[in-house]
């Protein structure tokens, strides 16, 4: 197997790599394929599975590889990093790019009402099993467009499972091949074993199961196959979250058809990580994890927001405010720029900033921010609804978030910046912290905001 | 969109306290052909001093559709004589509602840009 390099990348970062595969004198075409990249450490242990993107035309053979900052985390130690393509072929019994059975196999069609996307059925008792059709997974890079959530919560009592029995002529010797891409968490106290939780390809009697592993798992792909001994006429695929331990699972992109599975590891690439100064544990100003977005100091796109920063909800006026009287001189590097915000009795505004990068339990992370206002504010705001939340991703261990009590700014009339912060001592480890600026409910002036801070204070 | 930011090893001179003078880091495609539209990115440059963590790291303007990072210096980012390295990262506006985490967003950094950095006599 021969390995080629990928452009270096530095300590800490998140690159996005475009990566050609090859197929004797063309290009692989990945109309009907599955790319999953494994990154392996030197010593050959896994680090990560990450989704591919087959680009469009997929009969280029291109595809996208991208990587998380917790994944080239090196604590500034230079090291290099394998990348491993694992390639699925849907691939009928003539051995050509076979057909997808199931209707809806994306689970972007949903009329609404059982939680379950259309053309799937459910089986068994449903009980607290929660089925819901999501479309919040972001962008990932395979999985488009909605997905089909399962959560089995603790101590509940559900048999439940989808499945689709699409009618087919089957005889002994066939085989019946099914996939699927998923993402799996466990709850806090969660007791999975791994044995209720599945992809079960079946043919009347006969059916092969593949279980889904019981531990917290990033979006990757599942494959199995069945051998088929007895004629049928009808074959299935099930996907099954049986049990109530605390278990959420969503599926994507399944595939069921009468063939095989071709797999294989495409060339391995190599990817440098280059040593760079991190930041350490201590809460000087200077190791200020977020000062490339946290002053506030340009607005590229003109939104009123600063850079790097989302923002939500447009009820609130929204500008960056250049006046020195107004800008916060307390902090050094001093910053050129404030977030000016006029608040006007939001019930949906607020800005994010998210810090990705390799959090480990027992650390203790502080959001500081400085702000002052134009007099006093009026508004009855709840906790955190005109405040700072420190907190972590779902889908990304244990959720925890910072105190909601004590969390809001003063309304009361602030005429120089003030700080206020808020911590979080992590229990688990997680690749993002979400810093969200809570802009809810306050009206009747101005608010202003400088110079963001993230630490790690322990 | 594979990423390259068209900064090969650069260095250069400037004096303590220098002010005013900007860098400009053009970011391309990964077929090096064409600029990457930096709609919906930001960037920030930092500036440190061999093994240590950077003392300076502010945001810079882009220049979306010229896929163009400049950074003004303010007068700070050069206190001591000696080799500064500087260097810009460019990110994706991040976001999550719920989902998946990483999945919408990437950074890259270019290369180490060497300052040398002159001592000018008070």
């Amino acid at each position: 197997m021969t390995e080629r390099n990928l452009r270096p990348t530095w300590d800490g970062d998140q690159p996005l790599y475009r990566v050609r595969f090859r197929d004797g004198e063309g290009w692989r075409n990945f109309a009907s394929a599955a790319v999953v990249f494994r990154i392996q450490d030197e010593d050959g242990n896994a680090i990560a599975t990450r989704p591919g993107l087959p680009v469009s035309p997929k009969s280029d053979g291109w595809a996208y590889c991208m990587m998380k900052g917790n994944e080239t985390d090196w604590a500034g130690i230079g090291k290099q990093l394998y990348v491993i393509p694992m390639v699925y072929y849907a691939e009928a019994p003539d051995r050509t790019p076979a057909v997808n059975l199931l209707l809806n196999p994306s689970f972007d069609t949903y009329t609404g009402g059982t939680g379950i996307a259309d053309s799937w059925t459910q089986g068994g008792t449903l009980a607290d099993m929660i089925y819901e059709v999501r479309q919040d997974d972001p962008a990932p890079p395979v999985i488009f467009g909605k997905c089909q959530r399962s959560y089995a919560p603790i101590g509940g009592s559900t048999t439940a499972f989808i499945s689709q029995s699409p009618v087919i002529s089957l005889v002994p010797g066939d085989f019946m091949s099914g996939g699927v891409w998923y993402r799996a968490k466990v709850d806090t106290g969660g007791s999975v074993t791994g044995t209720e939780h599945y992809l079960t390809v079946h043919s009347g009697a006969e059916a092969k199961k593949i279980g889904f592993p019981a531990s917290d798992t990033d979006w990757t792909f599942i494959v199995g196959e069945a051998p088929i001994a007895t004629e049928a006429a009808t074959s299935g695929l099930s996907l099954v979250n049986l049990s109530a331990k605390g278990y959420e699972i969503r599926y994507d992109e399944a595939f069921l058809f009468k063939g095989r599975w071709a797999s294989f590891p495409g060339e391995v690439f190599r990817l440098v990580v280059q040593r760079r100064p991190r930041p350490s544990k201590t809460n000087f100003v200077n190791e200020n994890f977020i000062a490339g977005s946290g002053g506030f100091d340009e607005d590229s796109n003109s939104d009123g927001v600063g850079d790097g920063w989302s923002k939500t909800g447009a009820t609130n006026t929204y500008s960056i405010e250049r006046d020195p009287d107004h800008l916060n001189i307390s902090i050094f590097p001093l910053g050129s720029g404030a977030q000016k915000v006029v608040v006007a009795a939001s019930t949906t505004d607020f800005l994010r900033l998210i810090y990705r990068g390799n959090l480990l339990p027992t650390e203790k992370w502080r959001f500081q921010l400085y702000y002052k206002n134009s007099g006093a504010l009026s508004g009855s705001p709840a906790n955190g609804d005109f405040g700072l939340i420190l907190h972590t991703e779902e889908f990304d261990g244990i959720y925890e978030a910072s105190l909601l009590t004590g969390a809001n700014f003063s309304l009361s009339s602030v005429s120089a910046y003030t700080a206020k912060f808020r911590e979080l001592t992590l229990t688990a480890a997680h690749s993002a912290l979400v810093l969200d600026i809570n802009l809810k409910t306050a009206t009747g002036g101005t608010i202003w905001l400088d110079d963001a801070l993230l630490w790690r204070t322990a | 969109m594979a990423l390259v930011i068209h900064m090969p090893e650069e260095r250069f001179e400037m004096s303590v306290g220098d002010k005013g003078r900007y860098v400009t880091f053009q970011i391309g495609k990964g077929n090096r052909k064409e600029v990457l539209n930096l709609t919906g990115y930001n960037g920030y440059v930092s500036f440190m001093y061999q093994d240590a963590a950077p003392h300076v790291t502010r945001c810079a303007p882009i220049i979306a559709v010229s896929g163009l990072l400049v950074y003004t210096f303010r007068g700070d980012e050069l206190p001591t004589k000696g080799e500064c390295l500087m260097q810009a990262t460019i990110q994706l506006a991040d976001w999550f509602i719920g989902g998946a985490p990483g999945r919408a967003f990437f950074k890259s950094s270019s290369d180490m840009v060497r300052i040398q950095v002159l001592q000018v006599a008070a």
